[in-house]
């Protein structure tokens, strides 16, 4: 009986159209418009070939970007989830306040980031900011530092406030990912002797593989895609020395170069697609390893 | 025995003091939106000798924060009422179909979790549809991109739906119209409940969106207004933290109320993967 | 039971359908209805400006202009600089008019708004006639007027704090080597002897803007100018402009600057000259209402101002001419802005303006009684040498200059700042398929 149904297509039609529309269209007419000279002082739109993409490699500015992107994702990457995790771990020790604890941290994340941006150009502020009063109070004056205008530094503040918003995230899917794990197979575990940490490491972790993978996955695509914290905090400034690949190319179609911010995007497109199918591969093959 | 509640009240207390670390930017918030300008250049935690209330007052009568709210609200509410229809539609056949048309549009959807939005062609196209500027335009954005994540969800749930379901409704001589909207849809509403709940928060929290699709300054929402009144008032931290605590508080109360709802979604629509 | 709740979908799908098409038309049909019934109904008038563009005693007019005619004027602030000729730009391209705005001066901006076919043609306004002939020259082109000036002409230059001066006893420098000579008396008292606002970026490229009249210009002269438009020659080739950011780093290199330079912003430049922590800012003029609102005519009138000098002798004075407000055609209020543009330009109007904002008006049918500081730029205007500021005589921008200009005091490196700005501004004219740019 089942093989028999024919479920008809225009349940999908709605959907389809909308998205082929307003999501696939414009991915695909990016490939085009970043191969031609289309600016906004310009009536007439020509066909430049590969010119927008060679410019690209002349533009000391793009590299850095590409450099502070990629460095930002791996550090946000790897401090979430080690942060996520540890959060995790501890919040399944069943305490009292888990539940409170666990909205707690994951609160940041409901917030919208730009709001966050403010919130922390005022924690951070040299003179005032609580972060540097704290620090005095500590006597630690010599870390009270210019957080957000020391081109040294200011990168760094940008990613510290990042894994500040996105750590709830990572912790909430290992929690989710630890709750599924038999309480009976840590009892065994346990009264066969097994210490903490290699109760971790032998059945907890490959338990929780795919929540790694999915925790990884996710906060790499989308700290290649942060945007508003760094307008917020630095507007990718002091000089370039914060800019990112969504500040480069909001830059640049601000001044109207929209043939070129869409070929940036295209290689932002790129690289995401990318790092998010070796991340995949490589962490699934794990999960089978392990 | 007891060292093992000691370590127990030791970890308590450290995530105590954690969770102050995430509680205390946004006290700070609170607590400055209440001094007058001089005393938030401190931006200190101490409370305000004086509360001034007028802060806000001036906030909502210069931030233009009840239309960005009015304007939010429309949003969001028409891009849940577009998502839950499409998506829902879409996710039932795609689980139940075989086809391989129907399957390769799953793909593509799925691909689309991890785009990025190609931004500047978005605007162009809608220019060329006449509905840049329109909330009409803006809703079918935010559809288009929200969709992979929605069909994704509902996709997952309807596994738990029975096909027998389907059959058993069938052979009494339903349509598959009539099957869809008087039984599957009516059964995906938990599903529904928490794919809205993303959508609100999503659309509400959205900077990137209207940025670039919106230049209408009437048809901004709460978060573009933000940005505008940040920039416009940036030297004063009391109007700007009051202009803030007016536009999240309405997210912090949601969450407060559905924050099982709320995690629950967001980590359904990501473990499923 | 099944049936009802398939009803009430349908009801809400038709809800959205029905939604969605009144909201993209309701603009439309309100703008017919509002048409017909023109000045019966009063009309909120859309006054579209950049977040940087002057403000103060606008307010106070368009509160006026509502007493008299029952119009009310929102005034929308969109992002400043670069960001709001893009807003402005894209607007204009999907025919999203505001009803009135502000805009950059000069009337290059008529081809960039396209103001044939976009903006009332306003030569023949009686209004027209009381701008002052320099202006009017200045906004016409062939013949033909589409802004009208707000504003004054603004000076760039070195604002300074007078009892600071005369208490360390030093008087206007002749040339760059007694400035240095003032800067290193000041540092040895203790006082920061000029205050640079990295912070925000565009502070940081005033120095070379004003300095450009006084060290480039001289060199090259009217010619160079001419072949930078035609890109015959290339901004790496001006030895003299390497030497100008040279210079700008020398500054910071002697400690002339606040060491904090890079976390000040332009508000804290206006604190600190008005708190006299600092001696000196290297600003424009439209620094000063900003000032007096904070610190009073008090302050005001212990300000003083000066070119930056050359080798030789004082310097020439930058002058940036004052923006221009115009009306687009084509919106459903033409006839209500342009009823708000003669209200402006009245001369009690304007009165209201200049009284909150000084400066040499650009109307005949108005004083204005100058801050010192002005009364200083304009004599020296009236009796020596002035131009007008570079940016407003290239047809290809300068793209990012604030950014250059803060990176080459980073890194200490004018050679950085001459290749980075060539290249800008090279791109640029290409983009815009300025001739001789095009290879």
């Amino acid at each position: 009986m089942s093989k028999g149904l024919k479920y008809p297509l225009y349940f999908l039609f709605p959907a389809a159209a909308i998205y082929l529309t307003f999501f696939i269209a414009p991915t695909l007419s990016s490939f085009y418009y970043s191969l031609t000279d289309w600016h906004i002082d310009v009536h007439e739109v020509t066909f430049i070939g590969f010119e927008n993409y060679i410019r690209m490699f002349s533009e000391d500015v793009l590299l850095l970007a590409l450099k502070n992107t990629l460095l930002l994702a791996v550090l946000v990457t790897l401090l979430q989830n080690l942060f996520g995790l540890l959060l995790a771990l501890a919040l399944n020790e069943k305490l009292k306040l888990t539940p409170i604890l666990r909205a707690v941290f994951y609160m940041p994340q409901i917030i919208c980031p730009l709001v966050i941006g403010y919130v922390f150009t005022a924690l951070l502020n040299p003179e005032m900011g609580l972060v540097n009063m704290l620090l005095r109070a500590a006597g630690l004056d010599f870390l009270a530092l210019d957080w957000l205008s020391d081109p040294d530094i200011a990168f760094f503040s940008i990613i510290a406030t990042e894994v500040w918003r996105v750590t709830g995230f990572a912790m909430i899917i290992y929690l989710a990912g630890l709750q599924t794990i038999p309480s009976s197979i840590i009892e065994y575990a346990q009264i066969d002797g097994a210490g903490y940490w290699s109760r971790f490491r032998h059945i907890t972790f490959p338990l929780i593989a795919p929540a790694v993978t999915i925790n990884f996955l996710l906060s790499i695509i989308n700290s290649l895609k942060v945007f508003e914290i760094v307008l917020v905090l630095t507007r990718g400034g002091p000089g370039y020395s914060t800019e990112v690949f969504n500040t480069y190319i909001m830059r640049h179609f601000g001044q109207g170069e929209y043939g070129y911010s869409t070929a940036v995007n295209v290689v932002l497109f790129f690289i995401i697609s990318v790092i998010g199918l070796a991340v995949l591969s490589i962490l699934r093959k794990r999960e089978v390893d392990i | 025995m007891n060292s093992r509640k000691l370590s127990r009240i030791i970890l308590e207390t450290v995530l105590v003091l954690l969770a102050g670390a995430v509680f205390i930017p946004l006290l700070l918030i609170l607590v400055n939106s209440f001094k007058d300008s001089r005393e938030a250049a401190l931006l200190n935690l101490a409370l305000p000798t004086k509360f001034h209330l007028e802060n806000y007052a001036y906030v909502i009568k210069k931030g233009n924060i009840l239309r960005g709210f009015g304007n939010s609200i429309l949003l969001s509410s028409m891009t849940v009422l577009t998502i839950s229809i499409t998506a829902s539609m879409a996710a039932f056949l795609i689980q139940r179909s075989k086809e391989k048309i129907v399957k390769g549009m799953y793909y593509l959807f799925v691909v689309g979790l991890i785009m990025p939005v190609a931004i500047i062609p978005t605007i162009k196209l809608m220019m060329g549809l006449q509905v840049h500027n329109t909330y009409g335009g803006i809703v079918l954005y935010y559809t288009a991109t929200l969709l992979p994540f929605s069909i994704f969800v509902l996709t997952g749930f309807m596994r738990s739906i029975p096909k027998e379901l389907d059959e058993s409704c069938l052979v009494d001589g339903c349509s598959y119209a009539r099957l869809f909207f008087s039984i599957i849809f009516p059964l995906l509403k938990p599903a529904i409940v928490t794919v809205s709940i993303i959508v609100v928060l999503v659309v509400w929290n959205d900077f990137f969106g209207p940025f670039y699709l919106i230049s209408d300054s009437k048809k901004w929402t709460v978060t573009l207004s933000i940005f505008n009144f940040a920039n416009k008032f940036e030297t004063n931290w009391a109007l700007v933290f009051a202009d803030i605590i007016i536009v999240i508080s309405p997210v912090i109360i949601l969450y407060i109320i559905l924050q099982k709802h709320i995690i629950d979604g967001m980590t359904s629509g990501a473990i499923k993967g | 039971m099944r049936k009802k709740t398939f009803r009430a979908l349908l009801i809400a799908v038709m809800c959205i359908a029905a939604a969605a098409n009144g909201y993209s038309q309701g603009s439309q049909e309100g703008s017919g209805s509002d048409a017909s019934s023109e000045s019966k109904k009063p009309v909120t008038l859309i006054f579209a400006r950049s977040n940087d563009s002057p403000l103060t005693g606008i307010e106070e007019i368009f509160a006026n202009f509502e007493k008299e005619t029952g119009n009310s004027v929102e005034i929308q602030a969109l992002p400043g600089g670069n960001d709001y000729e893009t807003v402005i730009k894209t607007r204009f391209a999907t025919n999203d008019f505001p009803d009135i705005m502000w805009y950059f001066p000069g009337t290059a901006q008529y081809d960039s708004l396209r103001a044939e076919t976009n903006l009332v043609n306003i030569t023949n306004e009686p209004f027209i006639s009381t701008i002052t002939d320099s202006m009017r020259r200045f906004q016409t082109r062939d013949e033909q007027i589409y802004g009208f000036p707000w504003g004054s002409f603004d000076t760039m230059g070195v604002i300074y704090r007078k009892d600071i001066f005369e208490k360390a006893g030093i008087t206007i420098p002749g040339n760059y080597e007694e400035f240095l000579d003032a800067c290193d008396t000041l540092l040895s008292m203790g006082i920061v002897p000029i205050v640079e606002g990295g912070k925000d970026g565009w502070p940081v490229q005033v120095f070379s803007l004003a300095g450009w009249e006084t060290f480039v210009d001289p060199a090259i002269g009217p010619e160079g100018i001419a072949k930078l438009n035609r890109n015959e020659i290339k901004l790496t080739d001006i030895d003299e402009l390497r030497d100008l950011y040279q210079r700008q780093i020398d500054l910071k290199k002697a400690g002339y600057l606040n060491e904090n330079w890079l976390s000040t912003t332009y508000d804290m430049q206006q604190e600190a000259i008005g708190n006299g922590t600092a001696a000196m800012v290297i600003q424009g003029q439209w620094i000063l209402p900003a000032l007096r609102e904070k610190f009073g005519d008090e302050l005001i009138s212990n300000l003083g101002m000066f070119p930056i000098p050359s080798d030789t002798d004082r310097g020439t004075a930058a002058l940036y001419p004052p923006g221009q407000i115009v009306i687009p055609k084509n919106t459903k209020n033409t006839e209500a802005a342009m009823e708000l543009a003669r209200f402006m330009t009245r001369p009690e109007s304007l009165e209201i303006w200049y009284a909150h904002n000084p400066g040499i008006p650009v109307y005949t049918t108005v004083g204005s009684d100058l801050m010192p500081p002005q009364q200083d730029m304009a004599d020296f205007v009236a009796s020596y040498k002035s131009e007008i500021n570079i940016q407003g005589r290239l047809r290809a921008q300068w793209p990012e200059y604030d950014r250059i200009m803060q990176n080459v005091l980073i890194k200490e490196d004018a050679d950085y700042g001459v290749e980075e700005l060539s290249k800008k501004y090279i791109q640029d004219g290409k983009n815009k398929k300025i001739p001789g740019f095009d290879n």
